[in-house]
């Protein structure tokens, strides 16, 4: 679906009012990533002083995407500072994206979320926008401004590294 | 989008694009032919609905999203660069006269280095220290965060610790620094108070004491002194 964004500009960017009408879509992305709701709100808070901060590096276009991209950086350094080994249901892991893509949703982002933690950044906002915005490899691509090939990829290294966790490992959850 | 989109075709981007009105006329239009289509979806948009209303109550917009944004360093310093350098050029031909080190160094007071450690559950972030006169406070802490103030330097002199809002100050701790390093003994546990505060750290000679804790729950920065500025958010 198109949006708003290719057709018009904020006419000026308008922090408080953007807290008030995108602060709860952020606030969801940071507890569908984070898995905890206190570190989630400490995440909102986060997302806009990086807004508020580098307000001068938005260029227009749609502020929700501008604002979760902030958010899913600030989450995934958050995830980094404590990294978790990644553990799939059953102990069983896809290998493919499209076998990844049959599992239910829930179990998909849980698996997904464990494993963010361990990849880079890049492939850390591509994975999100597919497993979590639920955006097709083009909208993807349009958004990040990459082409498709590299977000597949992005999306089959990820799984790759991934395999290199299917041992069982000291420290992994139950 | 993906086969496995939970209200296929509708995304969940779509959702929040739909529920924050990013949606052009199109694509509004789309969805909302989904919207009669599906009632599961209409009742996720419903809950959604909800979700919004209660965080517009429970979430204010924080203080810090109405100052003017911080400009890039190069905007803020650039005109400071001759001086920096002139500065850098006394001191490498003039022979040192001062004590050195990063702290700071006023008259009647003692030259120090302090930080402020915030811990909140099982994290720890450092509270950046501020200019008394800066905007609005950057940070947000909440009731419970507990700050630690570590000092280096100033043996022998008297630390005064003040929390100050609304121009008046508690002084929370008076106590002889007897070590390089100096640690509170116990930490500040933020209460529920709602609004800015600042914590301000200054050493001084015994003899000053008296006119410093006046000045300090007064409201005053005394020279030489460091502050911590921050603003206290709803639970």
């Amino acid at each position: 679906m198109s949006t708003l964004a290719a057709k018009e500009r904020h006419p000026h960017m308008d922090l408080s009012a953007w807290y008030l009408r995108y602060g709860e879509p952020v606030l969801r992305r940071c507890r569908r990533l984070m898995a905890d709701d206190a570190l989630a709100h400490d995440l909102l808070q986060e997302t806009f002083l990086r807004a508020h901060k580098h307000q001068r590096s938005y260029r227009g276009g749609s502020a929700l995407s501008w604002l979760l991209t902030i958010a899913d950086r600030a989450c995934f350094d958050a995830l980094k500072r404590r990294a978790r080994l990644p553990v799939a249901a059953d102990g069983e892991l896809p290998s493919t994206v499209e076998a990844l893509d049959l599992w239910p949703s829930a179990v998909r982002r849980d698996f997904v979320r464990t494993l963010l933690s361990h990849t880079d950044e890049r492939t850390a906002l591509i994975v999100i926008r597919r497993y979590f915005d639920e955006l097709s490899l083009d909208d993807i691509a349009a958004e990040l401004q990459l082409n498709e090939k590299t977000i597949r990829r992005s999306l089959t290294s990820f799984l790759a590294h991934a395999r290199t966790f299917d041992q069982p490992q000291e420290g992994a959850h139950a | 989008m993906p086969d496995f989109a939970t209200f296929a075709p509708v995304t969940d981007r779509d959702i929040e694009r739909y529920l924050t009105d990013e949606l052009d006329a199109d694509a509004r239009a789309a969805f909302e032919v989904e919207l009669q289509r599906q009632p599961a979806l209409q009742a996720h948009i419903d809950d959604r609905r909800a979700s919004q209303a209660a965080f517009a109550q429970l979430h204010p917009p924080p203080a810090f999203l109405d100052d003017t944004p911080p400009r890039p360093f190069w905007q803020r310093w650039w005109w400071t660069m001759p001086a920096f350098a002139m500065a850098a050029l006394l001191v490498v031909g003039l022979p040192s006269s001062t004590t050195g080190g990063d702290g700071i160094v006023a008259r009647g007071s003692a030259t120090f280095a302090a930080t402020v450690t915030v811990k909140r559950g099982d994290r720890l972030f450092a509270l950046p220290s501020t200019a008394p006169s800066e905007g609005r406070p950057q940070v947000l802490l909440r009731k419970g965060d507990a700050l630690r103030v570590d000092i280096e330097g100033g043996v022998g002199h008297t630390l005064l610790l003040a929390l100050q809002s609304g121009g008046r100050g508690t002084v929370l701790l008076q106590s002889d620094v007897d070590q390089p390093k100096w640690s509170q003994p116990s930490s500040l546990v933020l209460d529920d108070a709602v609004g800015e505060e600042r914590l301000v750290a200054v050493l001084c000679d015994a003899a000053d004491v008296g006119v410093r804790r006046r000045a300090l729950e007064a409201g005053q920065v005394p020279q030489g002194a460091m502050t911590w500025r921050y603003s206290k958010e709803p639970q």
